[in-house]
């Protein structure tokens, strides 16, 4: 009897299998703020645009979506989105990765048909970032509204889910009655001149974007709630500006001789006019090189400009119009940047270089045109305005009392590189795994990304403890 | 940062002595004693101390070890998910004269595989590993007098290793390798009974590099990146077995209860990193993992109780401190401070015939622990449970 008994023992030792507990662990808490009404004020970045559309997969792992659900651990409630149901999205431009001519590159997606954007969704929502948004589209009465579309004084993202077409963003949110909230917004305010070479939008001046931003502020804060706030990262941090490299003119001895030739020739030409006209003479002072060289841009501040252009539009000869013009280029410098809408295509045929054009002898000088150059200039400007806005940004932070997530910092640490779980981030385009295909707005891992640091400021900032997002369950770009 | 290895779960690093279930249930001590042909693992200079002409042992252990991870930032938590394992030992030995003794040892000490979910948060370091290795040890021993004992031991070492991680291209992308090796070694030891009460012993396992050469590699990549990484490639790395120091002594207190102590200093020193090399795309794949390992010294005690001539039962404990790097902690290698107890009791059933039972119980020390490369951060803490079971036949 006694074998049995030991017997029983053992097995019933050896079988008892402890799985062990963790006992000092992580413990959500809310801190000393409420996260039961998380409203959420912003642009595309809070929407969930990505890939250049606002579509469902991108919404719904959009950061705002994702610290929503993280919030519901620490008492936070049901998050709304407009959903978008489509994969399409709602405007045209989603873009897909492809392999063409066995290059990665991004082309048109075709997931299914485009969503309306009329007639409005007619629920309240949670999530009321509105791509394009600049800071005065958040307090402008009639941005939700259709009759204002045509004269670009409304949205269609906002036009979507505006609760009548009047009311103002902030309106709408403080509609809400909100616990909390984000404000991440300010980034179209420069971006839209900083993204089209300075051609294609202006800039807020400082001044507006002061008052806007603080009328913001002040209407927030007579809600009640408390909040968290992010900073503009610099535009030189995101892949739509690190893409396209500025010095891909690569060429061997030969051609290099050949552009040099070219050069002298144009030179000559321009000198012809200028002893004409009394003037000293004239020198690109460019030399190519074999190897690697500065792609040739347009030039708008070209030193004979005035007089070469008078030319160009008195000359009857359609070769001489367009030398004149063509001639007005300089070389980029080392720190001047080419945006990720620069057509590959018209620079594999001779953009930024020389071109052969019919009709004449030698190849013609083609610098690339204005609206895909960020120059020094443009650089220095767009550089100084974000650095201006985020001090604003971080005044209003500071008086409120507010969380703040320097984004400025963080972008320009993951554009060197970081690591997480496991996982290299970087601003490299489609491989950096932050952002998505239009080099601008963020892949479902960027977002995870951006979640946490959001998640960080508001922990420190309250005193709470909401659980961060696993970064290896989000994706970066899809692959073919 | 593509790869790396991981060894038992239940004990530092890659040390596990279930080699034999009268020193298991005395806290793995087996250097001072001489319980027959197991001594071929603990101490070849004890085995010609055996008291029979012949000597046999068969034995298994079920182990059961789990991991437990949290993430120092959220109140995610995971699981290791690993599968029972087996480890299992055979030993025979023979006097072929009063002082020399043969006998050949066929063990399995890293019979064991740890597998975390597939999703997990470290699936980019680890997801699943599997690590077998079969040792033969030829053994002759010498009885240099009656109370003088020496050995030593061939020891061949067939490994087998298969793991697998993600990779952060899609979802479904990951990386598995395997390879084998066959590699050699040896085991010394020294056996001396000071008084009718007292035994020392000394043994030294020498230290063995594993070295994979040519190993599958497989890379589940989206198609479009194939071109940077080939799907079906080979991969070459080393990984050391560090070698062993133990010293131990065992007292008897009285006729029926004996104490022992022992310590084993582990020369985990050699561990520095380990180093992958691929045969296609080694520009984008090779790498090397720092793992900087200290050399660890683990004290252990135990104790038996001879109950009557069918009975005894036997006790122990020890201290695993582990070898790991503050900055270089990875989740395929959870080893932390452990404590570990362990309990035995032998039955001569049947004339020859020994029947023994040991259960061991481990608790690594809940501890926050990172891998700093990867900039993986976690909690950590391991339990396992091992029920061994063997018999052992002397004449």
């Amino acid at each position: 009897m006694k074998y049995k008994y030991i017997l029983l023992a053992a097995i019933a030792l050896g079988l008892f299998s402890c799985k062990p507990e963790i006992n000092d662990g992580f413990t959500p808490s809310a801190g000393n703020s409420d996260f039961s009404t998380y409203v959420a004020l912003g642009n595309s970045l809070t929407a969930g645009y990505a890939d250049g559309a606002l579509y469902h997969s991108a919404q719904e792992q959009s950061w705002t979506n994702l610290l929503a659900s993280q919030l519901k651990e620490v008492g936070g409630g049901d998050f709304v989105q407009p959903v978008v149901t489509s994969e399409q999205g709602i405007l045209p431009g989603k873009l897909k990765l492809a392999v063409v001519d066995g290059n990665l590159t991004p082309i048109p997606a075709e997931d299914g048909e485009l969503e309306a954007f009329y007639p409005p969704l007619g629920y309240a929502v949670n999530n009321l970032g509105v791509p394009g948004a600049k800071v005065a589209h958040l307090l402008a009465p009639g941005y939700g509204n259709m009759e204002n579309l045509a004269a670009g004084l409304a949205n269609p993202y906002y036009i979507r889910f505006a609760t009548t077409p009047n009311t103002a963003v902030i309106e709408q949110a403080l509609a809400m009655n909100p616990s909390f909230f984000s404000l991440w917004i300010g980034n179209n305010d420069v971006l839209g001149y900083a993204s089209s070479g300075g051609v294609g939008d202006v800039i807020t001046p400082l001044a507006d974007f002061t008052n806007y931003y603080g009328a913001l502020a002040q209407s927030l804060a007579s809600s009640g709630a408390k909040g968290v706030l992010a900073n503009i990262p610099e535009v030189t941090s995101a892949a739509y500006f690190n893409t396209v490299p500025n010095n891909a003119l690569k060429i061997d001895a030969s051609t290099a001789a050949q552009m040099n030739l070219g050069l002298s020739y144009i030179e000559g030409e321009i000198n012809s006019i200028l002893s004409q006209a009394g003037l000293p003479e004239f020198s690109y002072n460019i030399e190519f090189k074999s190897g690697a060289n500065l792609f040739l841009i347009e030039d708008n501040n070209f030193i004979y400009r005035d007089l070469l252009n008078a030319i160009a539009d008195t000359t009857t000869d359609p070769l001489n119009k367009l030398l004149m013009k063509r001639v007005q280029f300089r070389q980029m410098t080392a720190s001047e940047l080419l945006t990720l809408t620069t057509p590959q295509d018209s620079l594999a045929m001779g953009m930024g270089s020389f071109m052969a054009v019919e009709g004449v002898a030698v190849p013609v000088p083609f610098g690339i045109p204005n609206q895909y150059v960020l120059d020094g200039a443009e650089m220095q400007l767009v550089a100084t305005t974000i650095e201006s806005y985020n001090a604003v940004i971080k005044n209003i932070a500071d008086q409120y009392d507010w969380a703040l997530v320097d984004i400025n910092s963080i972008f320009d640490e993951v554009k060197d590189g970081i690591v997480v779980d496991g996982i290299d981030l970087n601003a490299d385009f489609a491989t950096g795994g932050v952002f998505s295909l239009d080099g601008i707005h963020l892949s479902p891992r960027g977002n995870a990304m951006v979640t946490n640091y959001f998640i960080e400021a508001i922990n420190n900032k309250y005193n709470s403890a909401i659980s961060t997002v696993n970064i290896s369950d989000y994706n970066g770009v899809e692959f073919p | 940062m593509l790869i790396g290895m991981s060894m038992s779960l239940f004990a530092g690093g890659y040390q596990v002595r279930l080699q034999g279930q009268k020193q298991t249930g005395m806290g793995l001590i087996g250097t001072s004693t001489s319980f027959g042909a197991s001594s071929i693992f603990y101490n070849p200079g004890a085995l010609s101390m055996m008291k029979t002409d012949y000597s046999f042992e068969l034995g298994a252990n079920f182990v059961n070890s789990n991991v437990i991870y949290q993430s120092t930032t959220s109140s995610y938590t995971a699981e290791t998910d690993n599968p029972l394992s087996t480890p299992a030992y055979l030993y025979g030995a023979a006097k072929l004269t009063d002082k020399l003794t043969l006998g050949v040892g066929f063990y399995t000490p890293y019979g064991s595989s740890s597998k975390w979910d597939k999703d997990w948060a470290g699936k980019n370091l680890i997801q699943e590993i599997t690590l077998q290795a079969f040792y033969i040890q030829p053994t002759l021993s010498y009885k240099i007098n009656d109370k003088f004992g020496i050995g030593a031991g061939l020891v061949l070492v067939q490994g087998n290793v298969d793991l697998q991680k993600a990779l952060p291209y899609s979802e479904q992308s990951y990386t598995r390798l395997k390879g084998s090796d066959f590699s050699a070694g040896f085991n010394i030891g020294a056996y001396y009974q000071a008084t009718q009460k007292l035994n020392i012993g000394i043994a030294y396992r020498s230290h063995i590099t594993m070295k994979v050469d040519g190993g599958t590699a497989i890379f589940r990549i989206p198609e479009s990146l194939e071109s940077v990484v080939a799907p079906n490639n080979k991969f070459s790395a080393e990984l050391p077995l560090p070698a062993n120091l133990d010293f131990g002594i065992s007292y008897q207190i009285t006729e029926k209860f004996m104490a022992a102590l022992e310590v084993n200093y582990v020369f985990w020193g050699t561990y520095k990193e380990l180093s992958f090399t691929f045969e296609k795309n080694g520009d984008v794949l090779d790498n090397t993992n720092p793992r900087e390992y200290s050399n660890s010294l683990i004290p252990r005690l135990g104790l038996e109780y001879q109950l009557n001539s069918m009975f005894t039962f036997r006790t122990g404990g020890y201290y695993d401190p582990s070898p790991t790097n503050e900055k270089y902690f990875t989740p395929e290698t959870v080893s932390l401070d452990t404590w570990a107890y362990t309990f035995g009791i032998s039955i001569m059933a049947y004339k020859n015939l020994g029947i023994d039972l040991t259960y061991l119980g481990t608790h690594g020390k809940e501890s926050v622990k990172m891998y700093e490369p990867d900039n993986f951060e976690g909690r950590y803490k391991t339990t396992a449970s091992i029920f061994g079971i063997g018999i052992n036949y002397n004449f």
